[in-house]
């Protein structure tokens, strides 16, 4: 079961549980608030993956490391966060680019994206209880493609359709966000025989249009898509 | 060899060569400065400044650049007489180039710069305004026969047009009018399409902007000036902010086109197939070279 707490510029965390597992994706908000999701109970969860430095992605890293969860980021990514050691002496553990780590029952592949940080990833997961997952977010294009995800969760941030009213400031966003467009090419490279379902992520409030992505998505790949939304499970 | 005494003789090189052919150009007559403009202090202002810009890989252009790019773009600017301290031109990096790119307020400067020019200016024609024109069909010159405008008229929703006059010693000025239409043809040709806050809030100002570059475009390319300022001013390409997100997104679709969706990466066979054991141990295991 894949359930998004939260999802967007202003926080994003999203549970996956497998079994009696469960492995949490971004610490992008209070940490208080996941544990809330989680009903107050950590004994499953195995580990948390974090993609990027940003503080709507890494919210909650101290708290969750306090909590004695075990978090993996890339070592640009620790660099990038402000790590506190006064109440936990805990490290996160560092991934790179095409490494495989195994958290629990959980394979997992990291893999470079394209964003204005550090050094940020993305994550192909494996479960047996699941299938492979596919998680990328906060990457204008991705370098890497991917047969046979069974669940995509990934990002589609803005239509370039709004480009032209974008002020000069904003243009960060093309170099940093993944667009409907790119997305469509992407996917268009990607084998998606075995794939149950796509989720798009961290979609703009201001420049994206959930209901026209979801619809657009779907009518290209012929898959059951879904626009994330805060409580949305896919089972 | 600190990096520091690396630039100051870098610095001494590039403005040593085009002081001297400044000097050179002077000295055929090729191109006369004006009085008020002094190009050694131009050229160090030009020097600090380029040694704060950086490439959009955050590199000192100074570094990135070649040495024949930077000493032909301070060519440019000096020729042109424009100050980049009063934001008439700007150094942007293009590929291991530096060019010069200059402003509105640049067009005017480097216009003046051109024999018999006096001085360039533009209004905004609003409703109600009492304005009217005619053609002279000896010279093809327009002729401004009456602009009467009362403080009430002015309203930015309400703009008819815009005119911009290059003002010559003979006195056979050279006018420029365009209409609203006209004008906001032009700001489709724009990557903001007319609708980026500064269109929006300051539609005036930015009539202003559109009416003089067109004046100035049109007036430098019959002009009669030397060759060699006219080459360097329109080798110089003007500069809006407006068109950086277009740029930036045909960049990121040139990059996109070159790297994106190329390796596979997937699970390896035997994890798919056999991974119960439940033990809750990290390995990592490099699987190959990173490719890029």
């Amino acid at each position: 079961m894949i359930r998004v707490i939260a999802t967007g510029s202003t926080g994003n965390s999203y549970i996956i549980q497998a079994g009696e597992e469960i492995l949490l994706l971004e610490l992008g908000i209070n940490f208080k608030d996941i544990k809330k999701a989680l009903n107050y109970d950590l004994s499953k969860v195995v580990g948390a993956l974090v993609t990027h430095e940003h503080k709507d992605h890494s919210k909650g890293v101290n708290d969750a490391m306090k909590s004695g969860i075990d978090v993996y980021m890339s070592s640009g990514t620790m660099n990038g966060i402000d790590l506190n050691f006064n109440y936990s002496h805990r490290m996160p553990y560092l991934l790179e680019h095409n490494t495989m780590a195994k958290i629990g029952n959980f394979t997992i592949i990291s893999f470079n994206t394209q964003h204005d940080v550090n050094e940020p990833l993305g994550f192909l997961i494996y479960h047996h209880e699941i299938g492979k997952i596919l998680f990328a977010t906060d990457t204008y294009y991705l370098k890497s493609k991917f047969q046979n995800v069974d669940h995509i969760l990934i990002e589609c941030n803005y239509s370039e359709d709004v480009l032209p009213t974008l002020p000069p400031w904003r243009a960060r966003v093309i170099k940093s966000h993944m667009s409907l467009e790119v997305l469509k090419q992407t996917l268009k490279t990607w084998d998606l025989e075995g794939t149950k379902d796509i989720t798009l992520i961290h979609i703009s409030h201001d420049n994206g249009n959930p209901d026209r992505f979801q619809k657009e998505i779907e009518e290209m790949t012929g898959i059951k898509t879904y626009a994330a939304v805060p409580g949305l499970e896919i089972k | 060899m600190s990096d520091n005494h690396a630039i100051a003789i870098q610095e001494k090189n590039v403005t040593d060569k085009v002081l001297s052919r400044i000097k050179e150009l002077e000295g055929t007559g090729d191109i006369t400065m004006p009085s008020n403009y002094s190009y050694s202090n131009a050229l160090k202002s030009a020097y600090l400044i380029l040694s704060e810009t950086v490439d959009r890989e955050k590199k000192p252009v100074l570094q990135s650049c070649s040495q024949a790019s930077i000493i032909n773009t301070l060519l440019d600017m000096t020729i042109q007489g424009l100050s980049p301290a009063k934001k008439q031109c700007y150094f942007i990096a293009f590929g291991g180039k530096l060019q010069l790119m200059k402003s509105y307020l640049g067009n005017i400067a480097a216009t003046k710069r051109l024999k018999g020019v006096k001085n360039v200016f533009s209004n905004v024609i609003y409703e109600g305004d009492e304005f009217s024109y005619e053609l002279d069909l000896e010279t093809g010159l327009r002729k401004i026969t009456k602009h009467e405008q009362k403080f009430e008229n002015i309203d930015t929703n309400k703009i008819k047009g815009a005119y911009a006059v290059v003002v010559m010693e003979d006195g056979l000025n050279y006018v420029e009018v365009m209409n609203i239409n006209q004008i906001r043809n032009s700001w489709n040709q724009g990557a903001a399409k007319g609708q980026s806050g500064a269109h929006r809030n300051f539609a005036d100002e930015m009539a202003k902007k559109t009416v003089i570059n067109r004046a100035c475009k049109n007036f430098v390319c019959t002009s009669d000036d030397s060759d060699l300022l006219i080459e360097s001013m329109n080798r110089t390409n003007e500069y809006s902010p407006e068109d950086i997100i277009e740029s930036t997104h045909d960049e990121v679709k040139e990059e996109i086109k070159n790297n994106a969706n190329q390796e596979i990466i997937d699970i390896p066979g035997e994890e798919v197939k056999e991974n119960n054991d439940g033990n809750p141990t990290v390995k990592q295991t490099v699987l190959g070279d990173e490719p890029f």
